[in-house]
């Protein structure tokens, strides 16, 4: 078998924290994340705010240096910083907000032209043929080339940010909660466009959300993320539909359906408090503070993550063992 | 007599291109302990109508309504030192994003302090206590200490908290919650849905809940009302409207929201189109251009709201009882 698209191997990333005039902490973003991407495969990463997907984003567009672990493209070693920018030709990506990532003072076509001087030797009339192409495949008249952003609604503008990262012919996209900040009806609009540009342009993708729901439309794998440790990592249809880990479990469980609707006592269910200091990780498993089905052994030593039933886990005590109990 | 009693409102802003309505003739009516959800796409109407009800519409903005009835006083037509009186008091409102509504400057402590200070005449020390069973009240742990704090301190989901804290520390009749979990994660945005639900019934407290999230209606409210472009599309019981919609608006936003995994070439439903502008709204049926139902006689004639048997739609064309998926 051929190697995946990117292999991401035991990566860890810290940054040091100013506590007090002489103190400093280390804030733990990211430790031990290993996973792959395959061709054409789309991973979905999900966690709440805090559990260090955005700093695995930016790993991945090798913007900073990691602290530990590394990153394989097609079986290749990438070394920071030699390959940043062929990473960075390869990666695009496509963030949450679009009111903000859009330069306000920049007209359409000269955001779509950027990447293109960045990264692709082209002619100035080859350039503005990819523009036009571009921006009729993602739904937009080219007669609106020379508007601003402002003069787009969210999910024209998500289009355009589409647009950009797609134009100079990546090979993995990277969404960083790319419809959370979209209306459903609009929402749908921008995730069926992306599944059909995925499929047009042979892309793989890396989508990271908070919302299940979306996960279950786009995501071939999932990983979910807690406190920048990987908590599980499988199959998306066997990991939303039998999840082991509780924190999954729980993640699923909030998550709101009106098909539901009444279905499920609200307190049954539900996480206590908030997600922990990444500054001061909690002992053991770093969920243990939240699980509802914590042990002894959870509090003092810290799951390792194992193959279990054809995906990875880091759980003492996985769901379905307890529920043969 | 009703709680809240809001007959034909109309909001309108004066803009270059005119008077435009963006609440056009709205009427709601609520009990006491009663909790309805008002839905719809941004650009709707939905924060327009609250902010109205609240009376906290500035110029260029101008409110007309035939009467805003709370608890028997017409909101409209109090003085503004009457109206300062209900405001925080009987009638509260909680916003979106709470850490940019409370104020950095001060202590969580004191910003609760100056609800009570201003509803109140109770001293000093009684206040204090007060705003601790508050605290407790809406789940903050370790509320003594937690007085001295600063929003910043706080995670979004304790400073939402607060706000519900000060909110409710004059013990409202009525709670106007605007889209008060759109900027929390999944499992922060269940806490504060049932705590919100949980105080509704342990106070007998009215809520009108804001929000453009279906799944967030199913798990909390009585009542819904759907609105587009200005208008009151269908309003129903909870699991009248989520069982069976009649408007074809109501329907094709239940069905773009993801629910599993698409086969192949399958795509999510969308609604083509986006929510007219104000000062463009189509002829005949403000819906009509978006939806797939729609003839001439949408296209010609406006629809009225048809009230029957406790549910409300604005159709020519109402779906008859079709399951949804």
């Amino acid at each position: 078998m051929s190697s995946p698209l990117l292999e991401v191997h035991e990566l860890a990333k810290h940054y040091p924290v100013k506590l007090g005039p002489f103190r400093t902490g280390m804030l733990q973003a990211l430790s031990d994340v290993s996973f792959d991407v395959g061709v054409r495969q789309t991973l979905a990463i999900v966690g709440e705010s805090g559990s260090g997907k955005s700093t695995l984003a930016r790993q991945l567009l090798m913007l900073e240096k990691p602290n530990h672990g590394s990153l394989h493209h097609k079986g290749e070693l990438l070394r920071w910083p030699q390959d940043v920018r062929s990473m960075q030709r390869r990666t695009r990506m496509i963030f949450q907000n679009p009111f903000e990532s859009l330069n306000p003072r920049k007209q359409i076509y000269a955001l779509l032209e950027e990447p293109l001087i960045n990264h692709a030797s082209d002619s100035a009339a080859d350039r503005r043929e990819r523009i036009y192409a571009m921006l009729d495949s993602v739904g937009l008249n080219p007669n609106q080339a020379n508007r601003y952003p402002h003069m787009f609604s969210g999910g024209q503008r998500q289009r355009i940010a589409i647009a950009r990262a797609l134009i100079i012919g990546p090979e993995l996209l990277i969404a960083d909660e790319a419809v959370s900040a979209l209306d459903v009806s609009v929402q749908a609009q921008v995730l069926n466009l992306l599944l059909d540009l995925i499929k047009a342009h042979g892309l793989s993708c890396i989508f990271i959300t908070h919302d299940i729901s979306v996960v279950e439309v786009m995501a071939d794998e999932v990983l979910v993320l807690y406190m920048g440790r990987v908590m599980e990592y499988g199959r998306a249809d066997e990991v939303l539909t039998k999840p082991m880990h509780h924190y999954t479990k729980t993640l699923l469980d909030c998550t709101p359906r009106f098909d539901r609707s009444g279905m499920r006592a609200m307190d049954e269910d539900q996480l206590a408090g908030d997600i922990p200091s990444s500054l001061n990780p909690p002992s053991g498993c770093v969920f243990h503070t939240r699980c509802r089905h914590v042990q002894e052994r959870c509090r003092v030593e810290q799951p390792v993550l194992v193959e279990h039933e054809g995906r990875r886990l880091a759980c003492h005590f996985p769901v379905s063992q307890r529920m043969a109990k | 007599m009703a709680l809240l009693e809001v007959k034909d409102l109309k909001v309108s802003f004066t803009t270059n291109h005119g008077r435009l309505y963006a609440v056009d003739g709205i009427d709601v009516t609520l009990e006491a302990g009663e909790s309805l959800a008002i839905v719809g796409e941004s650009g709707s109407g939905k924060s327009v109508t609250s902010l109205s009800i609240m009376g906290l519409i500035e110029n260029p903005g101008e409110v007309q309504a035939e009467h805003i009835l709370f608890k028997g006083q017409d909101l409209a037509s109090v003085s503004a030192r009457k109206h300062r009186a209900i405001l925080g008091n009987e009638l509260s409102m909680i916003f979106q994003d709470p850490s940019s509504s409370l104020n950095p400057c001060f202590t969580i402590g004191a910003q609760i302090d100056e609800a009570l200070k201003k509803h109140t005449d109770t001293s000093r020390k009684a206040r204090r206590q007060r705003a601790i069973d508050l605290l407790k009240a809406v789940g903050i742990p370790d509320p003594e200490s937690r007085l001295a704090a600063w929003p910043h301190q706080l995670s979004g989901g304790m400073n939402q908290r607060v706000m519900i804290a000060i909110a409710i520390s004059c013990n409202p009749a009525l709670l106007i919650a605007d889209e008060p979990t759109t900027a929390l994660d999944v499992t922060i945005q269940a806490q504060i849905m049932s705590l919100l639900k949980e105080l509704g019934e342990s106070r007998d407290m009215a809520m009108i809940l804001i929000t453009h999230d279906l799944g967030v209606v199913a798990e909390t409210v009585d009542r819904v009302m759907v609105m587009y472009a200005g208008q009151v599309v269908e309003s129903a019981c909870k699991n009248d409207l989520l069982d069976h919609p009649q408007h074809p608006y109501t329907r094709a936003l239940m069905e773009s929201i993801p629910s599993g995994r698409l086969q192949g070439d399958q795509r999510l439903p969308v609604i083509p189109g986006r929510v007219p502008v104000l000062d463009m709204l189509p002829g005949g049926c403000r819906f009509h251009p978006r939806c797939k139902y729609a003839d001439d006689k949408c296209r010609q004639q406006r629809p009225e709201l048809v009230i029957d048997d406790n549910r409300s739609v604005r159709c020519f064309h109402p779906l008859g009882v079709i399951k949804h998926v």
